[in-house]
């Protein structure tokens, strides 16, 4: 799987005048369109921003959107590299899984919405659907990782009658870590959008996606492009503190093992 | 422990590789095999280190804790140290034993860099000491010198004669004078598949 990497990043002076010549490309559309209805402007959009952010029931929306999205994105991170791992080593286990896997994929959020409203009540909805988005991702990346683990450091360990755990620990996990860590960054973002559009679907209390259709019922287009700001800021705020998390993680295992020898 | 092979052979696919290979290795033997280029002394070491099966014959007195070695890569872990990838085989020894081993080496200040901080002479010796710090009646080297200059071949050989000793010590060159290095008796490969026609 492709990930951006550093050198994808541009200067940030060149990103700032970027975003500064989309936001002048949006008021000219704005006032070319010259309707409201139609088209938010992006100065009532950040003044809406801002009063949402000072209204009492904003912050309470966000943590519950969030807490079922990420509830369901962590589920899925951990089934998704627990089925990996129980399947790897069994063509017939691989071959029984990655139909069910193949098909989540391909079937449309919108219809797993539907179908689950049947099962699930519409609070919890975002959970499953976010768990769904990252489930297969993440399971057939872990897969690769653990495919894509040296045949002769394997070799090795079973030359020098290496125990199974530090072979996990030492050789399998270290080669699959950075499909896990590529997909949870894609799956992260894929989860968030597919919980929210649940949301829209569903229209539990208290949810981000609710007041997107909320906004659109009541042809608040201001509010339907603020809430859409909002998504799109805890999208990239989500993105950033899980690279920072897990560097962190990474230099504190590194850290730990050097304390440990020492 | 004694190692008798007996009447082995061995083919990938089609292709035979060993055929009626009788030798016995006797314990704290040192014995240096040699041949020409494809005609299977590594094939030879990875049935001795249990990598494969005999396809007839058999192969006794295999050291079931597992077989100490130095295949003719380095096959170093990579994100661990030089120190833990010694950890990695011998948890059981303490680190201070494990470093002694990398000291002897020249390796002292590299126990806790990581394989692609070193040249390949350096890793070379890193594969030795693991292989030295790991506790097994049978040491196997697949072509142990090579990449290393001539004054650490001759350190890693002391080195290797030091920590074998007891050891059935198996090796594979091309080259006599590591055979000598490693004070051991030479057999050609040739021989060892006339054994059984004699």
């Amino acid at each position: 799987m492709k990930t951006s990497t550093s050198s994808d990043k541009h200067p940030f002076p060149t990103r700032i005048i970027v975003i500064v010549l989309w936001l002048l490309l949006w008021q000219a559309a704005y006032l070319a369109v010259g309707e409201d209805l139609l088209l938010a402007s992006p100065a009532a959009t950040l003044v809406r921003v801002a009063q949402l952010a000072v209204s009492g029931s904003f912050w309470g929306i966000i943590v519950q959107s969030l807490g079922r999205i990420l509830t369901g994105f962590l589920l899925g991170l951990v089934c998704g590299t627990a089925v990996a791992f129980a399947t790897a080593h069994s063509r017939w286990a691989h071959a029984f899984v990655s139909l069910p896997m193949n098909i989540i994929k391909a079937t449309p959020v919108a219809s797993f919405v539907i179908l689950a409203l049947v099962w699930i009540s519409g609070k919890n909805l975002s959970v499953f659907i976010a768990f769904l988005m990252v489930l297969p991702l993440v399971w057939s990346n872990v897969h690769q990782g653990i495919k894509s683990t040296d045949p002769k450091l394997l070799e090795m360990a079973k030359v020098f009658r290496l125990p199974h755990a530090s072979v996990l620990r030492s050789i399998t996990v270290p080669a699959a870590l950075p499909y896990f860590l590529s997909a949870a960054r894609v799956g992260l973002g894929f989860s968030w959008k597919a919980g929210i559009a649940g949301e829209v679907i569903a229209i539990p209390t208290a949810a981000i996606g609710t007041q997107l259709y909320n906004a659109k019922v009541y042809l608040e287009t201001v509010d339907l492009f603020a809430w859409t700001a909002v998504i799109i800021l805890l999208s990239v705020l989500l993105e950033r503190m899980m690279l920072v998390g897990f560097d962190a993680l990474t230099k504190r295992l590194n850290r730990m093992k050097r304390e440990v020898r020492e | 422990m004694k190692i008798i092979c007996r009447d082995v052979s061995f083919s990938y696919g089609e292709k035979q590789i060993l055929r009626g290979l009788n030798f016995t290795l006797q314990p704290g033997s040192r014995t240096a095999l040699m041949g020409p280029s494809g005609c299977g002394k590594t094939t030879l070491l990875r049935l001795l280190a249990g990598l494969e099966r005999p396809d007839t014959g058999s192969i006794a007195g295999l050291p079931p804790e597992g077989v100490a070695m130095v295949f003719q890569e380095n096959r170093l872990v990579g994100q661990l140290t030089l120190l833990d990838n010694l950890s990695l085989v011998a948890p059981r020894r303490p680190a201070r034993e494990l470093e002694t081993l990398l000291l002897e080496l020249g390796l002292g200040e590299e126990a806790g860099r990581y394989p692609a901080e070193l040249s390949g002479g350096m890793k070379r010796r890193a594969a030795i000491a693991r292989a030295a710090a790991f506790q097994s009646p049978l040491m196997l080297l697949d072509e142990p010198f090579t990449g290393l200059d001539e004054q650490n071949r001759e350190r890693a050989a002391r080195f290797l004669l030091h920590h074998a000793r007891g050891r059935v010590l198996f090796a594979v060159t091309h080259d006599p004078a590591e055979a000598r290095l490693l004070d051991a008796q030479i057999l050609q490969m040739r021989d060892l598949g006339r054994n059984d026609e004699k």
